[in-house]
């Protein structure tokens, strides 16, 4: 009952903010701002990039919020994976991290099985291992959480096609990560 | 034994650990596939978990500001692009047709409304003399013709009087008009159906006898050089008015010599 009554109160105020109602952007801003920057923190060079990455978003989202149809974050997430594309082109690729070029000792415990969680940095040298697509699904499931299906609406791909991607992506990055520290 | 495909398995792990069901307790799950699915949920769990990325207010608040920005910029393009769409764009022609008419009715009426009361030397006094002309352009009716130039010489009579109080002196255009109308519109009686005749002549005698009342109330304050001009146009008045009276009695006018029929020479 709850989660109708949110649903139906996101509902509301996309609603507004598709006529252009500034209080009720103001409200879809604050609420996905942490998201969208998390999604594309990993993704760029730095933290300043990515802030400036997570303004073009919603300022995008200004521009064609009119036509929003769907589900809404998949809809914000796709935006922000198009400016990224944009962002690469600009800026070229990222020269390739190397695992050996972060620290000792936060590399050492990646493949621990009692190492909790990732730093932003650690996660942006393994995510340099994968192919573009594996880079998508891994931020898309794991770091911004979300379902197989939103995942696969976000990437334009097919729910099966997602499911071999993220599976190959983090395959692939155990055997890399083996490799590594052989 | 779980036949799946490995992928379809992983995901399902994937989405048991992403509604915070712990590692092992997943794995309970496919026995058979433990030992290969672990590693992997390590990882995706090692990423599920890593460190949040810190929000600075400064940068959310100025994401707010452009957004803010960007909502001003997007209300005022929406607007523009209205309009520009509005009178540029060939669809619905129709539309934009109708509604362009009745601005220019809108304002043509408006303007004509606010002249009407100018007088000779207002800037609108043009658009007034325009207005009348294009009443008359468009009353196709006889009747309504000769009505018309009464008004307008009845106008005149008013402009030179308002304009005499204003000024102390007459406006010798006005004055030259309303005699002009006046005699108009004698003329185009000729066209109207003899009793609609009787009628004109007799508005045109009341016309007359009214304009010549303000010439001469006009005369006895105006300045000395203006006075003959002045005592030209009440006699013109004069003549008219004999020829009013005559027209009134010796019956309906002659289209062709303006006399009545009893003494029309056009039709001898």
């Amino acid at each position: 009952m709850k989660n109708l009554e949110n649903s139906q109160l996101e509902e509301d105020i996309l609603e507004k903010a598709r006529q252009m109602d500034e209080e009720a952007i103001g409200q879809l801003v604050r609420k996905h701002y942490p998201s969208v920057l998390r999604f594309l923190s990993y993704r760029t060079r730095n933290q300043e990039d990515a802030e400036d990455l997570t303004s073009e978003v919603f300022m995008r989202v200004v521009g064609s919020i009119k036509g929003q149809t769907g589900h809404f974050p998949a809809w914000l997430f796709r935006i922000a994976r198009n400016l990224l594309i944009d962002y690469y082109r600009k800026v070229g690729r990222e020269k390739s991290t190397s695992l050996d070029e972060i620290e000792d000792d936060s590399v050492a415990t990646i493949t621990d099985d009692h190492r909790e969680r990732f730093s932003v940095d650690e996660i942006k040298a393994i995510l340099q291992i994968l192919t573009d697509e594996q880079k998508e699904v891994i931020s898309l499931r794991f770091l911004s959480s979300f379902s197989l299906e939103e995942t696969a609406q976000i990437m334009q791909r097919s729910v099966g096609a997602v499911k071999v991607l993220q599976y190959r992506a983090v395959a692939g990055l155990k055997e890399l990560l083996k490799k590594e520290f052989n | 034994m779980d036949k799946r495909p490995i992928e379809n398995i992983f995901d399902d792990c994937c989405e048991k650990m992403l509604n915070g069901m712990p590692k092992e307790e997943i794995l309970r799950h496919y026995p058979n596939h433990a030992n290969k699915l672990r590693e992997l949920l390590s990882i995706a769990e090692s990423m599920h978990h890593s460190s949040p990325v810190k929000v600075s207010d400064k940068a959310l608040m100025s994401c707010l500001i452009k957004v803010g920005e960007a909502i001003q910029q997007h209300k005022e393009r929406s607007l523009g692009a209205r309009l520009q769409r509005f009178f540029f764009l060939p669809s619905p022609v129709w539309v934009r047709g109708f509604a362009l008419t009745l601005i220019i009715v809108f304002i043509a009426w408006g303007t004509s409304n606010v002249s009407a009361g100018s007088v000779p030397g207002d800037p609108l006094y043009l658009i007034k003399l325009i207005t009348e002309k294009v009443k008359y352009f468009l009353t196709v009716n006889p009747e309504g013709q000769v009505e018309l130039r009464i008004v307008f010489s009845e106008a005149r009579s008013k402009e030179l009087l308002s304009n005499f109080n204003k000024e102390g002196r007459i406006n010798m255009e006005t004055m030259d008009a309303m005699l002009k109308e006046a005699e108009t519109s004698f003329n185009l009686v000729a066209k109207l159906q003899p009793k609609q005749q009787e009628i004109y002549l007799a508005k045109l005698q009341d016309l007359n006898d009214y304009q010549k009342d303000i010439l001469n109330n006009i005369r006895e304050k105006s300045p000395e050089d203006q006075k003959s001009k002045i005592d030209d146009a009440i006699c013109q008045c004069n003549q008219y008015s004999q020829l009013l009276q005559k027209a009134q009695s010796n019956g309906v006018m002659c289209g062709l010599c303006k006399e009545g029929h009893k003494t029309c020479r056009c039709k001898k």
